[in-house]
């Protein structure tokens, strides 16, 4: 136990410190999410009433393409320095390393992400209680498509069509991701409840954390034969 | 009765990838205390045998047998391997003293506490705290190869280490391998190039199929 | 004395046949006679489900005659779901097992199953018109049906990406087993989105009560589309078990044999 626990902690420190180190390639999906808020004003016009009622919905489909974008550096530089071979072919245990994996990828893209929205909750004029539920909503929603992100992304780092193609796998599977999260935030921006949609996500989390990382590492192995 | 045999061991391998043959018949035994040269050209297949004898390709005729029992993935092997390929595992952001560190923790290495001996003896200390994308090709290989000194395996793979090595750094090589056979360990390497060691190498040699 | 064993035990019999089956060369011969037997019936339960269908069965009480595109739509979406979960089993036995076959029936399935659900997306969209007045409703049945079309087109866009046909087998088995996994959870979701932001579209198989001379045609034209699919599986797989086994003898002989007689 100590020894997965060990293993994921290591990932994960290589990871950040290897984020950190490239500076401003780290901030990329923040300002992407930013930009991609900041377009629907310009789209749609900035009609107060418009926007307050779609505010959840334009929240939440940039961070999940933030989230899809940065998922593609996830596995690429492990795949090209060889990293690959040490994760299946050492003693290290490959489902541990895929644990620190995901949970990498939330640091460097679902954390920030987090971090990124509350501006963005009062740019779109969300009132304090919506802001909670949206973050709410929002902590299990990245969670879970770092998890199931990082199987699809090991599957196919390297491979021609890269992000184009990764994000067409990836899509659907986000959607009941999508679909819960932004119900949630709509309803408390409408004075409803929103439990029921948080339990569904923290559902959905607890599938992903607990199935994902197998297949993280089937493919893994298969990305190497 | 079955005989325990150490060691890995080869049988009628054959291996397609896509739509070609890139070898087929092949059979030979690397018991313990052996260095074996799969020698050949580029592209003959050198680096496909050595990943399916690590239990990362899937053969399409015959086994690999590793102490006695087929190999049908990485998982029964991998706790016994260093498996060093064309890309050398380290990441290029880091140093090589992190890397390595990293690389013994991930291994439970007991070594973990030697990374700088380890640096020391591939004469790689000096730049040891650069990134490693700042340094020269063979530099990298040079920390590569401190891994085998880290990580504790039986079995080496060895995939081109002479790549952009001096003669120096060649000598340490030969030296590593006559060490680690004199211990029982195993030796792959894939080469094109010629080295020396004390110890009777065996030959695995691979013709390009054009 | 003389050959006379005694009867052998059949459930030998059973899996010594599966296992000469379960290679691809003589699941290609066993294939090739079963072929012309398929396609037969294939046609002739098409030309029943189709007289049924547009004929014999009464116009139905609301909907006049549009209601008989559903000959169509809904076995093409019963076998749209159907073909994924065959390839979900043919997944978990590829990866498990590592049967060449298994692979090999996943790989010739996608396409099958990708159309099929195009065609019940395509129906259904002509069926909305008279029934809803609009092409698409997002009627929650027909969404996941979109979505799946993306998960069909998302494996053989990976099939694609993978230059190693093998190795694009084991990376497709695991994307589909991910897949299998979402299906249900997909499914739910979007009929819980689509009851959130409209009333309940209730299409017309959602009530019990189909009269029996509706249902009869129904039937039939589900079992010719499951033929038809069959069929068309047995002739896709052989193509794939030569490219497979294209570097082997009995190969290159059946190829040469074949050769010479045309």
């Amino acid at each position: 136990m100590t020894r997965y626990v060990s293993t994921i902690r290591l990932v994960i420190t290589r990871d950040v410190l290897r984020a950190a180190r490239s500076q401003t390639e780290a901030l990329h999906p923040l300002i992407f999410f930013a930009l991609c808020v900041l377009l629907f004003p310009f789209a749609i016009g900035s009609d107060e009433g418009l926007l307050e009622r779609i505010a959840p919905g334009i929240l939440w489909v940039s961070a999940l393409l933030s989230a899809t974008l940065s998922l593609e550096q996830l596995f690429r530089s492990d795949y090209q320095d060889g990293s690959f071979e040490l994760f299946v072919l050492s003693k290290a245990s490959t489902l541990a390393i895929s644990l620190g994996k995901s949970l990498t990828h939330w640091f460097i893209s679902g954390l920030p992400i987090l971090l990124m929205s509350i501006p963005l909750c009062l740019v779109l004029e969300l009132n304090w209680a919506t802001t909670q539920v949206f973050l709410a909503s929002l902590f299990a929603g990245t969670l879970t498509m770092s998890f199931i992100g990082a199987a699809v992304s090991a599957l196919t780092v390297g491979l021609r069509g890269g992000g184009l193609l990764l994000a067409m796998l990836i899509l659907p599977l986000y959607i009941p991701v999508l679909i819960f999260g932004s119900a949630a935030a709509s309803n408390a921006a409408q004075g409803l409840p929103a439990a029921a949609e948080l339990y569904f996500l923290t559902g959905l989390l607890i599938l992903a954390v607990t199935l994902a990382p197998w297949a993280t590492a089937a493919a893994l192995k298969i990305r190497l034969s | 009765m079955k005989t325990f045999e150490r060691g890995l061991k080869a049988c009628n391998l054959r291996v397609e990838r896509g739509d070609a043959v890139v070898f087929e018949d092949l059979s030979f035994a690397c018991p313990p205390g052996t260095i074996t040269h799969l020698k050949g050209e580029n592209g003959s297949g050198k680096t496909t045998l050595l990943r399916t004898l690590a239990g990362l390709v899937q053969p399409a005729n015959g086994q690999v047998f590793w102490n006695g029992e087929v190999l049908s993935g990485p998982n029964s092997i991998k706790t016994e391997l260093v498996f060093i390929g064309h890309q050398n595992g380290l990441n290029s952001e880091l140093n090589a003293l992190e890397n390595l560190q990293f690389i013994a923790g991930l291994t439970q290495s007991t070594k973990i506490h030697d990374v700088k001996a380890a640096l020391r003896r591939v004469n790689a200390e000096k730049f040891g705290s650069k990134p490693i994308r700042y340094l020269s090709v063979g530099q990298r290989q040079r920390i590569a190869l401190a891994r085998l000194l880290i990580q504790d395996a039986t079995l080496w793979m060895l995939d081109e280490p002479f790549t952009a090595v001096d003669t120096d750094t060649k000598r340490t090589i030969e030296c590593l391998l006559e060490e680690h056979v004199a211990t029982a360990g195993i030796v792959l390497l894939a080469t094109h190039q010629e080295f020396s060691t004390q110890d009777k190498v065996e030959y695995v040699i691979l013709r390009n199929k054009q | 004395m003389g050959n006379s064993r005694g009867p052998k035990n059949p459930t030998k019999l059973v899996f010594s046949s599966l296992h000469k089956y379960a290679s691809p060369r003589h699941f290609y011969h066993l294939s090739l006679s079963i072929s012309p037997w398929l396609a037969w019936l294939a046609s002739a339960m098409f030309g029943l489900g189709i007289v049924g269908g547009l004929v014999i069965a009464p116009s139905d009480y609301q909907q006049g005659d549009s209601f008989r595109i559903i000959y169509v739509h809904v076995p093409s979406a019963w076998m749209s779901l159907f073909i994924y979960v065959t390839m979900a089993a043919a997944a978990a036995t590829a990866l498990v097992w590592k049967i060449k076959l298994a692979e090999i029936a996943m790989r010739a399935s996608a396409m099958l199953g990708a159309s099929f659900t195009f065609l019940a997306l395509v129906t259904g969209s002509i069926w909305g018109k008279p029934t809803w007045g609009t092409y698409w409703a997002w009627d929650a049945r027909l969404t996941s049906e979109l979505v799946l079309l993306f998960l069909y087109i998302g494996f053989i866009a990976l099939q694609t990406a993978y230059s190693d046909r093998r190795v694009a087998a084991r990376a497709g088995a695991v994307l589909i087993l991910i897949g299998t996994v979402n299906i249900p959870i997909i499914h739910y979701s979007v009929e819980w989105w689509s009851s959130l932001h409209q009333g309940p579209t209730i299409s017309k198989l959602d009530t019990p009560s189909i009269h029996i001379d509706m249902l009869i045609p129904l039937l039939v034209m589900a079992s010719a589309f499951m033929t038809y699919y069959l069929a068309v599986m047995l002739t896709r797989m052989r193509c794939e078990i030569l490219a497979y086994e294209r570097n082997t003898n009995w190969v290159r002989e059946f190829i040469t044999a074949r050769a010479h007689h045309s």
